[in-house]
């Protein structure tokens, strides 16, 4: 009943709406307090009971997804210290750490924008650059 | 149990508790200031470089004194770690499982406003945390901060911000079961003792009802409903 990858798995990051003390006085397996709604962490009546309200996001993948820096949606940029490819937005490079100057954010939605980008590609503010 | 004392300019000095990617441990910079190294295990920093990554960017475009600031990277021979700011106080899981705190309604009231004003910030700055849980907040008494951006994602993705709703809804109800004493037999709506209000405001935010539109119609229901 503990397979966190099946495919009942990809909504398990919404808590399970139905349960009651059994669970949130003793919490479930694995560690108490994880929003994780595991099978077997609530009662067996309760688990059939499960009928939430449709939800606006269909699809929850997987948490880790494996895909590279250049996959991610604002490209990404050059360590000026080593030379390692850092996320767009990363304050640091995640090879050696050092500090990127060039990281910016949207002022207005927030996501990060490419370098020398003077528009966000997501909401297409000015990004004041 | 610690492993080493230093890493890199750090002094290690506790461990604070673990995860699903590795270590946190409490250590101080060489100016004596309480940072937290997050040691990620290295299996996943080395095949899932891409796991990471969201956790750098999110919190690298996030400034608010309620959340921890991403305060660099080391990369040793030892291990790979965030350096991130420290949040004082305990999590809300150690308070209720280890100390046993029993949450009045004005505690709830104010780790719930707190806990709504850092999620109208993350999502005004299209974040949604993905895991709130009673495990990634802290309290310190007076104020609340959420950890653990771990599972963040930008909106517009695989998450959408109910789901945010939905865990603190989850968060609220182990605060409310703290002074449960009664028996075990079914499902919060029918053993917590709560107004038709609360009721019907935790359903919604649990998705058995209509759910927000927005943060603003949270926090202005949960001021309403959980203020008396
Ligand atoms: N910035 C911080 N301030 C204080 N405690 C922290 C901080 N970051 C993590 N911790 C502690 O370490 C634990 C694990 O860290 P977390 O970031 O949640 O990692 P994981 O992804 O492994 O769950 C948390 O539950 C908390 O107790
Ligand atoms: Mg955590
Ligand atoms: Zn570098
Ligand atoms: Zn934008």
């Amino acid at each position: 009943m503990f397979n966190f990858f099946s495919d009942s798995s990809r909504k398990r990051r919404y808590p399970n709406p139905n349960r009651g003390s059994s669970h949130y006085q003793k919490g479930g397996f694995f560690g108490m307090g994880s929003s994780f709604s595991r099978s077997g962490s609530s009662s067996p009546r309760r688990q059939y009971g499960y009928q939430p309200y449709p939800r606006q996001g269909q699809h929850y993948g997987m948490p880790q997804q494996n895909q590279g820096y250049a996959a991610s949606q604002s490209g990404s940029c050059i360590c000026p210290n080593c030379g390692a490819s850092v996320p767009a937005g990363s304050k640091f490079c995640l090879s050696c750490g050092a500090k990127m100057a060039s990281a910016a954010f949207c002022p207005n939605c927030g996501k990060p924008v490419p370098q020398g980008a003077k528009f966000c590609p997501e909401c297409g503010s000015p990004t004041g650059r | 149990m610690i492993f080493f004392r230093r890493a890199g300019c750090y002094t290690v000095e506790s461990r604070l508790g673990g995860g699903r990617y590795g270590v946190c441990y409490l250590a101080r910079d060489p100016e004596g200031r309480r940072v937290v190294l997050k040691k990620f295990r290295p299996k996943i920093w080395r095949e899932n470089s891409g796991g990471n990554h969201h956790e750098a960017v999110i919190l690298s475009g996030l400034d608010h004194p309620a959340i921890p600031e991403f305060l660099g990277v080391l990369n040793l021979p030892r291990g790979y770690f965030f350096i991130l700011e420290y949040k004082q106080g305990t999590t809300l899981k150690d308070l209720l499982f280890h100390r046993h705190t029993e949450f009045t309604e004005s505690m709830i009231l104010r780790v719930g406003t707190q806990l709504l004003d850092i999620l109208s910030y993350i999502h005004s700055r299209s974040v949604v945390h993905g895991d709130i849980s009673i495990s990634n907040i802290v309290d310190d008494g007076r104020q609340t901060a959420l950890l653990d951006f771990g599972l963040a994602r930008y909106t517009g993705g695989d998450l959408s911000v109910d789901l945010d709703h939905s865990c603190f809804g989850n968060v609220l109800l182990y605060l409310l079961y703290s002074r449960y004493r009664g028996k075990k037999f079914g499902a919060w709506y029918e053993e917590l003792d709560l107004s038709a209000g609360k009721t019907l405001f935790l359903k919604r935010l649990m998705g058995l009802e209509a759910p927000f539109c927005d943060d603003a119609e949270v926090k202005e229901a949960f001021l309403t409903f959980f203020s008396d």
